[in-house]
């Protein structure tokens, strides 16, 4: 039992030396997601298109659930999910929020998980029909790509 | 020569059907979607790698053993089944999931599969349009919403509530339980408005508990 245990630490001592050369020759995993302006339709914007043509300038909206965007989200993000969107979509600070982005001209760039997730465009559906902002976009890449570019450590 | 190339050539796990259409029983909170799939690469093929984009979407291998990436592997001519579970929440319409998943088999090919499922939430009750609008200037004349129940058993509207007090609305009932008309009319449109009108029905299902219609006051602008 004992040279189990030796022989166990010996073996996780090199897995753990191994794993901290490699990541000091490659750096860290590179989980920014690749995104094409020109290759995505007209709604659609790659983060990179929102932090420099818009400055980061719009509201942003989340389409993930309420543990989701309580666990992290972007500032100033109003949560929209898409399981209860239209009731969300009442609610008088959310309300306020898309009224004044609409009569500011800004525009509303709607996330959920990543890009297979679909939510975001039931989302964009959604406020789309209340017929009062019609600049609203979906973020390619959703929250994966928030995550994966740093921008949210950069904040902190 | 050409056979054995396509046999070894598949990575992939072979499902009956990749897209699914379901349509949902009105009182259902969730639904329970299956692929079924058999291996018929020739090779051992595991699954490495598996996505529920959507966090109202779980995926799982039915049978117990959990969908857990890189240790689940099928031996040539072994079956199982993805089973998707969907949180429907307060969703109404046409709903469309993926499962995503991918795949390595024994001799290193990789493959990607989406497994999509299409879920139809039928609108019990529902109003046409779903919203109004006006332009700044445009004489505040009243325009109507109709509301209409598809349902065997009528839904009766209990309240009508406004987030605004530069609208007046009054509902009249055309056929109880089924047809409804609601006539909006702005104080004024001199100013911008954006604001919801929230109905509330007598359906025990949270669902059809409320719906809510939009009314706007906007400028002639691409914005809005």
């Amino acid at each position: 039992m004992l040279t189990f245990i030796k022989q166990s630490s010996v073996l996780l001592g090199i897995t753990l030396l191994l794993a901290g050369l490699l990541y000091l020759f490659t750096g860290p995993v590179d989980r920014r997601v690749a995104c094409d302006q020109a290759a995505l339709a007209a709604d659609h914007l790659c983060l990179a298109t929102v932090l420099e043509e818009y400055r980061g300038n719009v509201l942003w909206v989340d389409a993930r659930d309420k543990k989701s965007y309580e666990r992290k989200h972007m500032p100033g993000a109003i949560l929209v999910p898409e399981t209860d969107a239209e009731n969300a979509l009442t609610q008088p600070e959310v309300m306020q929020q898309i009224g004044m982005s609409g009569v500011e001209g800004q525009a509303l760039v709607i996330y959920c998980g990543s890009d297979a997730c679909g939510s975001s465009k039931h989302v964009a559906e959604k406020i789309r029909s209340t017929g009062f902002h019609s600049k609203v976009f979906i973020l390619h890449g959703g929250w994966k790509a928030i995550d994966g570019s740093g921008i949210l450590a950069q904040k902190q | 020569m050409l056979v054995l190339s396509a046999a070894i050539a598949s990575a992939s796990l072979t499902f009956e059907s990749q897209k699914q259409d379901l349509h949902v029983p009105a009182e259902k909170k969730e639904m329970e979607v299956l692929f079924p799939f058999k291996n018929e690469s020739g090779e051992r093929v595991a699954i490495v790698e598996y996505d529920a984009p959507c966090t109202c979407m779980t995926a799982a291998l039915k049978g117990g053993r959990k969908l857990k990436t890189g240790s689940v592997g099928f031996l040539d001519g072994e079956t199982g089944v993805i089973r998707g579970k969907f949180e429907l929440g307060n969703l109404k319409g046409s709903v469309t999931k993926k499962i995503v998943l991918k795949t390595r088999s024994e001799s290193g090919e990789e493959d990607s599969l989406s497994l999509e499922s299409t879920f139809h939430i039928p609108y019990l009750i529902a109003a046409f349009p779903n919203a109004l609008s006006w332009h700044l200037g445009d004489a505040p004349e009243p325009k109507v919403i109709q509301i209409l129940v598809d349902h065997d058993e009528p839904i009766q509207i209990s309240k009508v509530s406004s987030s605004s007090n530069q609208i007046s609305h009054v509902l009249e009932t055309v056929k109880p339980g089924y047809e409804y008309r609601l006539t909006v009319t702005p104080k004024s449109t001199d100013e911008f408005l954006f604001a919801a009108l929230r109905i509330i029905t007598d359906s025990q299902n949270p669902r059809y508990k409320s719906l809510s219609t939009f009314i706007t006051i906007k400028s002639q602008q691409a914005n809005q």
